[in-house]
């Protein structure tokens, strides 16, 4: 039960590839969550019965279905309904790319809730003031209510980073090579459970505490005063 | 002396204590047989009635019946075999599993049960016509599966690409998500036929990845089981229940017309 | 797709039983309401002992909140389902691994929804009760949890639907919940994995859309009952942590 014996050059390598998978899933996903959750906000606070409408289904579904549910059916359920050379285009890097589409969209939701709850909190005065000096639309939500409304959702924003980059492991339900994947296939061919295991979680719990501190620092810094 | 005398006792006392595996069957009245379900013909379920049926199923109750006890039978995930069966969860393992090195040194094989041949299936229309055209691609396998180590020296360059389940990685197959699928050929075949009309699209490389022995996976110290396992086996063989149940699923009347090309020996190691 | 549901709807709903153990939806709930029942009262605990004055107890309550919340629960999954049956000596089902699991993955989160609520009732409560002679235990069960945990009941609600999806996970250590049993469809079927993979997501979506409607109904409820005492908005729903 060695740990450090397990750590051989091969098994470490193996691992930092793994863990690469993971880094870049983890920054793909979560630049289309952040894009498509802070476009779907917007466009949630601008438009009518329509707009509001097509938010709300839209974050329904993806919160009301689990990850894996939602990995299976981007992985093997929508390529067969594709046409061929979209399909073929899409199987070189196929199990990366629609992990990151399926968990970005599925985050795209909380961040969504997370902006709009940062919106909510904001008195509706910023908005009309920036509108009453000559802005428009889309200039006051960019220099003044989404600047403020970021801060105010910063934490809420941090965990679900977190969950984000926790959320990568599931992509090896679909053959990705990430770090929870090359974990299980050492443990398959060596059997040395334990230490494979220890490995795995220690560099997930890293990471998370990382990702909390650095939220956190952030929120230090970007602190509004007034609040 | 009083120390030496209770730690003698308190080792006899463990020994005592840990009952043997085969007595445990005998006690309870069952078999506990683990399963690998979703791979026809060896484990699945009958769309209608729900119930488990298959080579390896079958296997399990003539050995229930063999041991004079019924048969439990439970489905196990394929990574999660030799766990379960180290964890004592089940007495017995008939989940496709096939002898390697490593495995025995983690449980113990009965003797052989059945030959298996991985081989890669390819699309039809592709541009692969013998296995070793496969070196350097992405072959999808199963997690947990011996194909993982063998590719590893058989074609050293090919990248295995590990689904949780045989309709997972052989769906990427005809997805074109992955260039081959490596399985044991019955399976494989009985997963072509599945597609119907569109079978012919895919077709199996020669020469086989491998020539492998299946064995029923028993824990490791449990020699009284262990033999009791063998002697069935070898009965089954006499009497031509084996010859019977190999028949009903992959002889003359099925889809995969074997004879059975194997007997019922010590797994050569 | 209706030929799908009318052939495998049985086994979508109810896995192999009377063939077998229960699965499938049934199997799915009920490891859902076995996780999150168990998992609230030592919930209550962990969230009692992270704001608790000793370090003896907060320190080892924030580690293990810590430790649960950094790792993904696929991972908690692998690790009970080869730590349990070692630490206490015998086998367990697969079932009960998972329910392990998700008891302590959930009591990790709603220690942190409960110290939430605790913390967020005014000092003044816990001071009246203390002055009146109540003593620590007593003004927990008589004054601050009554209020904090009714307080925090739809995001406990909302828990309980995140429970539902993370069941989705069994299927890799043989669980037969619902998820599993769409894959032995699909072993099947073979040919048609859109369909299939459709009914399972629909499936889900169903049972906890009308959980969280449910959810949004007694926050509702509760809004109405707390009007007037505080303007603290109510926690979005199925938040998996609540901010800060």
């Amino acid at each position: 039960m060695n740990v450090f014996s397990f750590l051989t050059p091969d098994h470490v390598a193996v691992l930092a590839r793994g863990l690469s998978f993971t880094a870049a899933i983890t920054i793909a996903s979560w630049l289309l969550a952040m894009g498509l959750g802070m476009a779907l906000a917007i466009l949630n606070e601008s438009g009518g019965r329509v707009a509001r409408g097509v938010v709300a289904a839209f974050i329904a579904y993806q919160r009301n279905i689990p990850v894996v549910a939602h990995l299976l059916l981007w992985y093997f359920g929508v390529p067969a309904l594709l046409p061929k050379p979209v399909q073929s285009w899409i199987n070189v890097h196929n199990g990366e790319l629609i992990s990151v589409i399926a968990i970005g969209l599925c985050l795209a939701a909380y961040f969504c809730e997370d902006i709009r709850s940062g919106f909510r909190s904001i008195p509706a005065t910023q908005h009309e003031a920036a509108r009453a000096l000559g802005l428009s639309f889309l200039q006051s939500m960019r220099w003044v209510v989404v600047p403020q409304a970021l801060r105010i959702a910063l934490p809420a924003l941090v965990n679900h980073t977190v969950l984000l980059f926790k959320t990568t492991a599931l992509a090896m339900a679909i053959g990705v090579a990430e770090l929870t994947y090359v974990v299980r296939e050492l443990e398959n061919q060596t059997f040395r459970t334990f230490e494979a295991y220890s490995v795995a979680t220690v560099v997930y719990l890293m990471i998370s505490l990382a990702l909390m501190g650095a939220g956190a620092m952030l929120a230090r810094r970007y602190r509004i005063p007034a609040r | 002396m009083r120390k030496f005398i209770f730690l003698v006792a308190a080792l006899a006392f463990t020994h005592l204590a840990h009952a043997d595996r085969l007595d445990d069957i005998k006690s309870r009245g069952s078999l506990i047989c683990g399963v690998y379900s979703g791979v026809q013909p060896f484990a699945f379920q009958d769309a209608t009635t729900r119930e488990l049926q298959g080579y390896d199923v079958d296997i399990c109750k003539a050995l229930g019946t063999k041991m004079g006890v019924k048969t439990d039978i439970k489905m196990v995930a394929l990574e999660a075999r030799i766990p379960e069966l180290q964890q004592g969860r089940v007495d017995v393992l008939a989940a496709v599993l096939g002898y390697s090195a490593a495995r025995a040194e983690q449980i113990a094989f009965s003797d052989t049960y059945f030959l298996g041949r991985q081989v890669i299936a390819v699309k039809g229309a592709g541009p692969f016509t013998k296995r070793d055209d496969l070196n350097g691609k992405r072959i999808s396998t199963i997690k947990g599966s011996s194909s993982i180590p063998i590719l590893q020296n058989v074609l050293p360059a090919a990248t295995p690409v590990a689904y949780d389940t045989v309709s997972a990685a052989f769906t990427a197959l005809v997805q074109d998500k992955v260039d081959g699928f490596v399985a044991t050929e019955v399976p494989v075949r009985g997963l072509m036929d599945k597609l119907g009309a569109e079978a012919s699209q895919l077709k199996l490389l020669e020469p086989p990845v491998a020539e492998e022995h299946w064995g029923l996976g028993i824990r490791k110290g449990e020699s009284a089981l262990e033999k009791a396992v063998n002697d069935a086996l070898v009965s089954l063989e006499k009497s031509g229940e084996l010859d019977a149940i190999f028949n009903k699923w992959m002889g003359p009347n099925t889809i995969y017309q074997l004879k059975r090309n194997f007997k019922v020996a010590p797994i050569p190691r | 797709m209706i030929e799908i549901l009318r052939t495998y709807g049985t086994l979508l709903l109810i896995g192999s039983y009377p063939e077998g153990p229960l699965g499938g939806l049934a199997l799915t709930l009920i490891l859902s309401v076995l996780g999150v029942g168990l998992a609230f009262p030592l919930s209550i605990v962990l969230a009692l002992c992270r704001i608790s004055a000793y370090a003896v107890l907060r320190v080892p309550a924030t580690a293990i909140v810590y430790l649960v919340r950094g790792v993904p629960l696929i991972m908690l999954v692998f690790w009970s389902y080869y730590l349990v049956p070692v630490l206490i000596g015998r086998t367990v089902s697969a079932m009960s691994t998972l329910v392990v699991t998700l008891v302590v993955y959930q009591a990790a989160y709603m220690a942190e929804i409960v110290r939430a609520g605790i913390e967020a009732l005014p000092n003044g409560q816990t001071e009246a009760a203390r002055s009146l002679g109540l003593g620590y235990a007593r003004t927990l069960q008589a004054v601050i949890l009554p209020q904090a945990l009714f307080n925090m009941l739809p995001s406990l609600l909302s828990q309980f639907i995140s429970t539902v999806k993370e069941t989705s996970l069994g299927y890799v250590i043989s669980v037969q919940e619902l998820t599993f049993a769409a894959n032995e469809v699909n072993s099947s079927l073979l040919i048609r994995p859109f369909e299939v993979y459709l009914i399972l997501s629909l499936t889900y979506f169903a049972v906890c859309l009308l959980l969280t409607r449910a959810a949004h109904l007694l926050e509702t409820a509760i809004l109405r009952r707390r009007a007037g005492r505080s303007t603290t908005h109510a926690y979005a729903t199925h938040d998996q942590v609540q901010p800060g």
